[in-house]
């Protein structure tokens, strides 16, 4: 069934679900929504399933005609949504009628909003996953919303039709600032920087440079000192890297971060702080905190919990 | 025996471990990373999501809210112990025809300058060998090799092409691209293109060239590059597999 028909695309406006998972091994970046919790939420907002695919805006947002009535939530970053120019509530479930207009207008808080809608998005699986990856031309046409596009739903799916005023409670609804406390966990090559070095790290105000996508955050600031060179022989790459090259400014590899890389590693962003990342734009500045591995688990549990604790309230 | 006495443990982030054998870019030490991946593939431990073979370390991908993360450790570990005998599937080898220098190598040239061959050189010795490949990765599956001496002289480039087709065979570091599965930037020496194609979405595994296969270089004219290409593009011919 199709429900929107882009009227105009936005800056950088794709289709995200969870990832694709199996395929880091063929070169296969696991892209997905950068901020997961905000996807998640929208999703269980609606009476989706956390994970079903759901549109990523990132600053300026698209504008969207309705074709059908449907059902949907706007979550993440504030992006100044409309319902036929007037303002749209967030992190709740909104009705759209036929014939209105979706639209976004000034960023004021954070980068990337996500729109769920009921059921979930109709979008080619490939490789097991809905997400669109430009740089290796997966999900559709492999390319970002482009005016004239229409977005369908499935047609089946569990998502929940009716009218009630399904929203996430005040206190757990995130809030993005322009300075970020990003948590990263040592490693995996750590040991190739001085012990002068990681304090640089751990003590410094880093900015976001522009040149911040999917891909990674370029950041910079005072320079990180290795103890012989930057680079390694080439090995995995996970979301959350941070690599830092002969500059000794920090690159933090994100969602559709390539495979593999050959600078060294001083650390990972735990999981639960790449979703924050997902809403800090260029020109915010980011302080790192050491956290063990066991921290980096609880928070994570932390998280489970939160949204499980969403998932009872809203069911 | 190369590579280090006894496997490193790496934490990699809250979902990863990095397992790594060496510090050097040796098959005896890849197919260590070879065999801990099969044998954990094989083992199926809950939680493990997936794996992801580099040159010299396993780079595993695991859910922390199903299997803790000692656990995980210590079941490699014993997993580690017993793949001494393990049979690896039987590896390929791959006819790669390419073309050297010119609009098919834009960067052949300078290595040659910088290398302080000539192109015949260059030519003789990037071609006609077996190459063993070490890992696929990058964007879309680069499958790479050890380049032999003096290519391996050759550094990254100083300012990075911002744009190579696919096909584009490139050298750097040490290692080579047999050619690169998608068009995109490079901070490698571009030096030749082949007609033929490595990454294929549609398929499973999406990749022709996996690691532990090999492969050779065979230079080839214009016109069989072309009716290779045409053949590739219509999908009527992957390449010729000689062993």
């Amino acid at each position: 069934m199709h429900v929107f028909e882009v009227i105009q695309p936005g800056a950088f406006t794709t289709i995200q679900d969870l990832g694709r998972y199996g395929y880091q091994k063929y070169g296969v970046s696991i892209s997905g929504a950068m901020d997961r919790f905000a996807l998640r939420v929208g999703n269980l907002l609606v009476g989706n399933e956390e994970g079903e695919a759901a549109v990523e805006a990132t600053v300026i947002g698209p504008k969207l005609e309705a074709l059908e009535d449907v059902r949907v939530a706007i979550t993440g970053a504030d992006l100044s949504p409309e319902i036929d120019g007037k303002p749209a509530l967030m992190w709740r479930a909104l009705h759209i009628s036929e014939g209105s207009i979706l639209s976004f207008g000034a960023p004021k808080t954070g980068c990337r909003a996500y729109l769920a809608v009921s059921r979930g998005i109709d979008f080619p699986v490939v490789m097991g996953s809905r997400s669109i990856h430009t740089r290796s031309n997966l999900g559709g046409e492999g390319r970002a919303l482009a005016k004239g596009d229409v977005i369908k739903i499935r047609d089946t799916g569990v998502g929940n039709q009716t009218s009630g005023s399904c929203r996430l409670a005040e206190d757990l609804v995130p809030l993005y600032g322009r300075q970020w406390k990003v948590r990263v966990v040592l490693g995996p090559q750590n040991d190739y920087f001085t012990r002068r070095g990681i304090e640089t790290f751990l003590s410094s105000e880093y900015e976001i440079t522009p040149q911040a996508d999917r891909m990674g955050y370029r950041l910079k600031g005072p320079k990180i000192a290795h103890k012989a060179g930057p680079d390694i022989l080439t090995d995995a790459t996970p979301p959350g890297s941070i690599q830092v090259p002969g500059d000794g400014m920090p690159i933090i590899l994100l969602a559709d971060g390539q495979t593999t890389g050959g600078y060294s590693k001083i650390a990972t962003v735990i999981s639960v702080d790449q979703d924050l990342l997902a809403q800090a734009r260029p020109g915010d500045k980011v302080r790192f905190q050491r956290v063990t591995i066991t921290e980096a688990h609880r928070l994570l549990e932390e998280m489970g919990k939160k949204i499980l604790e969403i998932r009872k309230c809203l069911s | 025996m190369s590579g280090y006495p006894r496997a490193r443990y790496l934490i990699a982030g809250d979902h990863g471990i990095s397992v790594e054998f060496g510090n050097s870019l040796e098959e005896e030490i890849n197919l260590k990373v070879q065999k801990l991946m099969h044998a954990l593939e094989n083992a199926k431990i809950p939680g493990v999501i997936e794996t992801n073979p580099t040159i010299r370390s396993l780079f595993v991908y695991y859910d922390p809210l199903r299997i803790g993360v000692k656990e995980l450790i210590r079941e490699m570990r014993r997993i580690e112990g017993r793949m001494g005998d393990m049979v690896l599937p039987k590896s390929r080898l791959f006819e790669v025809p390419i073309i050297y220098g010119g609009e098919y190598g834009p960067d052949f040239e300078e290595v040659a300058k910088l290398l302080n061959l000539t192109p015949e050189e260059i030519i003789r010795i990037h071609s006609g060998k077996e190459y063993f490949i070490y890992d696929t990765g990058f964007i879309g599956g680069s499958a790479h090799f050890k380049v032999p001496p003096p290519l391996d002289l050759l550094p990254r480039k100083k300012t990075p092409n911002l744009g190579v087709p696919a096909g584009a065979v490139l050298i750097a570091g040490g290692l080579g691209s047999v050619y690169k599965p998608l068009a995109g930037p490079t901070g490698w020496y571009w030096i030749g293109m082949s007609p033929l194609k490595q990454w294929f979405p549609e398929k499973a595994p999406p990749l022709l060239i996996l690691p532990g296969d090999k492969i050779i270089y065979r230079l080839v004219e214009r016109e069989e590059f072309d009716r290779v290409k045409k053949m590739v593009e219509e999908g009527k011919f992957t390449a010729n597999i000689l062993s």
